[in-house]
């Protein structure tokens, strides 16, 4: 029997199928906390953070971390948990995986090491309904939790004469088509939900929004030519504001209905990873260290010691709590 | 035998002045020789090159450097190194490293070094530069963008410190100069790096920290020197306490000016032969006199008693040479082969060792065995030798009533008492001494103390940086182009990541850890993408940024090392990482794929714990082995043979438990200490059994004997093992920590030797010599 196992894993690719494989759990690791993390999230009170070597962490007091039972190792890049206890991550060759008591332990609904594409951000909007987005426009929706994920191509973000040619290819050369459709559309590097909008923000200064679930998108006026990497809004408050930021240090908002863009301007070209709003103050969490303030769109910038680029942060018990690239960071929240 | 005796004693006696002039001529001819000894000190003689890790090492010596590197960290003393004189200084460093000679030129690092470059991400693509400038000033300007380009070539913790107080100079030593092919002379390199970097380049502002193993091997040396003067104030000691013992100068002057001249042809056949003194090896020479006095002492012991006896002069040192020749020799030669067996551990530094303790020990055998009879048979005593023996006063003396209470050992009850003990005693070593650990056990250069220099800079560059001295690479042997394949990545990614989460492991770098950064450094440096791309095109795109001067692979990248930085270097720690690699190897190695212990620092480490753990046993069999032999020879009975050996062992033993409790680890530099500790002890058992065996062999019983013994010998056995005990103990005041070490051990072994010589050796003797006639 044990022979029989081994001569099995030799010949792993005959032994499981090929668009499910069999991956390597994650390994127990001490310093979990201290590598790559790439997302962190609050649910009720508990913290999870996600990152490399297929890392998911928890804690409940921001200094001890327990690691969770994750059966993939690729580098996570990021987590959403719908309510207390269904959480979905992503991440490299399109993982997707999920939990349903509250991140101890993790399934995997989806890996496709073939298609070499990493899943940036997941978004559940309901129970059932959620969206994995990525590399080259990779979108992936579900209606059942992940039990299917189906690919989509939003052709309504190319550009017109990409569309011309893609529709024109479409029907002459298939292979070419599916070939084309794989690199044609920019990175999707957020979607987010805010109030009834769906926003989708990414590489080559891309935002795009949807009003019908993410049934159909159309493109926003383009503002910047490089790429953005987060979204936030408080429109759900009263003159609710947007932010979008990205590469080196552009940042721009607008109030909440409003088409006017307004950049907020810093001489420090840090790429800014992720936004919130904490105290009608946008904090924004950069590379080098760096997490830039942003108030009634004056903009103060504070240097953490280590320089370490700063992937994303929660406000949790007065403190701030960020992924870094070197693992969990926590800072005092200035009053 | 009897017929060799007479032989040598007629051929030494009858041409006494011929013996004396040939032994002044060549003492004459040594000294100056011993003179020329230089100290020497070298990292591959440390080294077990035939080692497997090692021929690892050698292999890939020349394309990924050795492990003889050296660390200077220049720091500013208000904690902030962005002033002019800070950077003024640092170049100064860098530049004068570069040029001293022994140092491998293009692997000189720092800030200042050409291949000190950042990479940044803009809109475009990428941009990058040197860190510091072509057109760097000082001021406040240039120091703005150095410390930003500081922050973007990713340096800080390695050229940086974490906390920006102090910056890095690395360099690596070669063994031989590629251009004179000639050898390094690690001590001369390092009085350069005082000379010409720290004293010079300091300043009030700024401090200088070196470390590494010629700097280590230079304070080592400087602390040696110091040893003369313990050497210098035992050899007073010794005089004076001699000279209590026998009340005469002359008798006095013998046995300490033998013991000299031991050293003497010692240190000069060493010179004559090409060989240096290793700074750790410098007690050496202190054992050869110590051994030398041991014997010395019983020769005029001898030849003062019968010169009180009141015969002429010469026919008692003849009678003296004759009587002691025999069990001075075998005693002597079996330190001497038991020194030579350290030969087969395969660390130069031990089989200098070998060479050294053997040769000494060897002419001590002439020294003292024949120089000093000879020599002692020209001088008249009348009536100034008063030696202690205590049959010629009226009244019982102190060492008469000592002599009744050893000899009570003997006594069946009291011996069994003795043995229980011992038994107690030794079951108690045994346990400590399986508790003897292998290699290093504290952070820094366990030769010297915590507070010295050496240590302090080591503590200081642990403490700033997040990357050691203490480095090991396991070094990824591929096939060529071995990094375009994903798989092979994706297992070293595995590999690096698994042991970077064994406790001891800092940080690690890889070519597929530096590979994931220059992905995402292609996709606008978003740290999402610190990955491995499957696709081979990206995967070759990201690690073509890599140049080979990076360490981290070769031309073709068929061989990749993994760098590992470890938190120290103790034998727990480097033991763990080691076998955790060795267990990752064996699940995940592939017939193409081998992951190859070892090289730097730790490798190097690592493969001398591992002979040095090797070679314990045997050379314990083998110096056991032959002193069991030459004993069996000269006593031809297996009693005596056990007499001896047994308490010998046991000393041994509890010695081990001591360095446990000492917390010393069995190194290259102690593991000669535990075959030099049998070569201590086994002069007194054979002394004292050899002058019973006589008269046991005659039925005598072992009472009578063993009083006998104890007045012809005892006295000198127990002088001996006080003296030699209370001249080390000294050392505890030594600056070098090694000495303390090795001060404590020794005193230990002389007197717990001499005790087992006259207390277990007669209760062990009680059992069994049981059917002697009273």
């Amino acid at each position: 029997m044990k022979y029989l196992l081994y001569a099995c894993l030799a010949y792993s690719a005959s032994c499981f199928s090929q668009d499910m494989p069999q991956l390597e759990h994650a390994i127990s690791a001490v310093n979990a906390d201290k590598t790559l993390l790439t997302d962190i999230e609050l649910i009720d009170d508990q913290l999870v953070a996600v990152g490399k070597h297929g890392v998911v962490i928890t804690s409940t007091d921001a200094q001890s971390w327990q690691q969770a039972s994750v059966p993939t190792q690729v580098l996570l890049t990021a987590v959403d948990f719908y309510n207390n206890n269904l959480g979905w991550a992503c991440g490299h060759d399109a993982t997707i995986i999920n939990t349903t008591d509250a991140g101890k332990t993790w399934q995997l609904q989806q890996a496709l090491p073939d298609m070499d594409k990493p899943c940036l951000d997941i978004l559940f909007t309901s129970e059932k309904h959620g969206y994995a987005v990525g590399a080259y426009g990779m979108f992936f929706e579900t209606h059942d939790g992940g039990q299917k994920w189906q690919k989509r191509f939003l052709d309504s973000l190319l550009f017109e004469e990409d569309r011309a040619y893609l529709n024109e290819l479409k029907k002459s050369d298939p292979e070419g088509y599916e070939y084309e459709t794989a690199s044609i559309l920019p990175h999707f590097n957020r979607i987010v939900k805010t109030n009834n909008r769906l926003i989708l923000v990414g590489e080559m200064g891309l935002m795009a929004e949807s009003f019908d679930n993410g049934g159909t998108w159309q493109r926003l006026e383009e503002i910047y030519m490089g790429s953005f990497f987060t979204f936030a809004s408080t429109a759900d408050q009263s003159q609710g504001e947007d932010l979008v930021a990205g590469l080196r240090g552009n940042i721009f908002t607008r109030q909440t209905g409003s088409e006017q863009w307004q950049q907020i301007h810093t001489d420090n070209f840090a790429t800014v990873n992720s936004a919130i709003n904490y105290n009608n103050e946008w904090l924004l969490f950069a590379n080098s260290g760096v997490i830039f303030h942003v108030k009634n769109d004056e903009l103060t910038e504070e240097q953490m010691d280590d320089g370490k680029s700063l992937l994303d942060g929660v406000v949790f018990q007065n403190k701030l709590i960020m992924a870094s690239e070197d693992g969990i960071k926590v800072k005092e929240l200035n009053p | 035998m009897r017929g060799f005796l007479d032989f040598l004693e007629k051929a030494v006696f009858r041409h006494r002045l011929f013996a004396i002039i040939s032994f002044a001529l060549i003492t004459c001819f040594l000294l100056f020789k011993a003179t020329q000894i230089q100290l020497d000190a070298s990292f591959n003689k440390n080294i077990p090159l035939n080692h497997d890790y090692m021929k690892v090492y050698t292999k890939h010596e020349k394309q990924f450097g050795g492990a003889n590197s050296i660390l200077i960290s220049v720091c500013d003393a208000d904690g902030d190194i962005f002033n002019e004189e800070f950077f003024t200084q640092l170049k100064a460093v860098h530049d004068q490293l570069y040029f001293i000679p022994g140092v491998n030129r293009p692997l000189v690092n720092s800030i200042f070094a050409p291949s000190a470059r950042f990479v940044e991400v803009v809109e475009d693509g990428f941009a990058g530069g040197p860190i510091i400038p072509a057109n760097f000033t000082a001021d406040k300007r240039g120091l703005a963008v150095v410390k930003e380009n500081i922050e973007k070539a990713k340096v800080v913790g390695r050229m940086i410190a974490s906390d920006y107080s102090c910056a890095m100079v690395t360099a690596q030593l070669l063994e031989t100069d590629p251009q004179t092919q000639e050898k390094l002379d690690t001590l001369a390199f390092a009085k350069k790096l005082e000379t010409q970097v720290r004293e010079p380049l300091s300043t009030d502002k700024v401090s200088i920290h070196i470390i590494g193993f010629a700097k280590m091997a230079g304070d080592v040396a400087e602390g040696a020197k110091g040893v003369l003067l313990f050497f210098a104030i035992a050899i007073v000691f010794t005089f004076v306490m001699v000279w209590l013992f026998c009340h005469s100068l002359k008798l006095t002057i013998l046995p300490i000016a033998c013991s000299i001249i031991a050293v003497i042809w010692q240190l000069g056949l060493l010179s004559s032969l090409g060989f240096g003194l290793d700074p750790m090896s410098i007690l050496v020479p202190f054992l050869v006199f110590a051994i030398g006095v041991s014997h010395g002492v019983q020769m005029i012991n001898d030849i003062g008693k019968k010169v009180c006896g009141g015969s002429s002069t010469r026919v008692c040192c003849q009678a003296s040479f004759r009587a002691l020749l025999i069990p001075g020799g075998i005693a002597l030669l079996s330190d001497t082969v038991g020194f030579l067996t350290l030969l087969t551990i395969d660390i130069g530094i031990i089989r200098e060792l070998a060479i050294t303790a053997s040769l000494g020990v060897a002419v001590i055998i002439f020294t003292n065995l024949i120089l000093l009879p000879v020599w002692a048979s020209y001088m008249k005593f009348e009536g100034s030798v008063r030696i202690q023996s205590g049959t010629h006063s009226d009244k019982p003396n102190i060492l008469d009533n000592l002599r009744e209470i050893l000899v009570k050992a003997t006594d069946p009850k009291t011996a069994r008492l003795i043995i229980v003990l011992t038994v107690i005693l030794f079951a108690f070593g045994y346990w400590q001494a399986d508790k003897m650990r292998i290699g290093d056990l504290h952070a820094g250069a366990p030769s010297l103390h915590q507070d010295a220099r050496y240590n302090q800079d080591t503590f200081l560059i642990s403490d700033k940086y997040t990357i050691s001295s203490d480095i090991l690479k396991v070094i990824v042997e591929a096939y060529p182009a071995a990094c375009t394949e994903h798989d092979v990545m994706e297992r070293i990614s595995r590999f690096q990541w698994q042991m970077e989460n064994v406790p001891g492991v800092q940080s690690a770098v890889s070519l597929s850890s530096v590979a994931q950064s220059v992905n995402a450094g292609f996709n606008e440096g978003n740290l999402k993408w610190q990955s491995l791309p499957r696709n081979t095109a990206s995967l070759v795109q990201s690690t073509a940024r890599v140049e080979t001067s990076s360490g981290l692979l070769d031309g073709n990248c068929s061989v990749m090392p993994v760098i590992f930085f470890l938190e120290d270097h103790k034998a727990e720690t480097i033991d763990h990482v080691v076998a955790k690699v060795k267990e990752f190897a064996a699940k995940e190695e592939t017939d193409k794929l081998k992951f190859k212990l070892a090289s730097g620092p730790v490798g190097v480490m690592a493969a001398t714990n591992e002979s040095v753990s090797a070679a314990q046993l045997p050379m314990m069999l083998y110096v056991y082995g032959a002193v069991i032999l030459l004993c069996l020879i000269s006593f031809r009975s297996v009693k005596a043979t056990v007499a001896v050996v047994l308490p010998l062992y046991i000393v041994s033993t509890l010695a081990q438990a001591l360095m446990v409790q000492l917390e010393i680890g069995l190194t290259v530099s102690t593991l000669p200490v535990i075959a030099l500790g049998v070569g201590i002890g086994v002069d007194y058992g054979i002394y004292i059994l050899s002058s019973m065996m006589g008269q046991l062999k005659q039925g005598v019983a072992l009472e009578v004997a063993y009083r006998n013994a104890l007045v012809e010998r005892g006295s000198a056995v127990l002088f001996t093992g006080i003296t030699l005990a209370i001249g080390v103990s000294t050392w505890i005041f030594s600056d070098l920590k090694f000495q303390v070490d090795m001060g404590i051990l020794l005193t230990f072994m002389f007197l717990v030797n001499m005790l087992g010589a006259v207390l277990l050796l007669p209760a062990i003797g009680s059992f069994l010599w049981t059917d002697q006639k009273k």
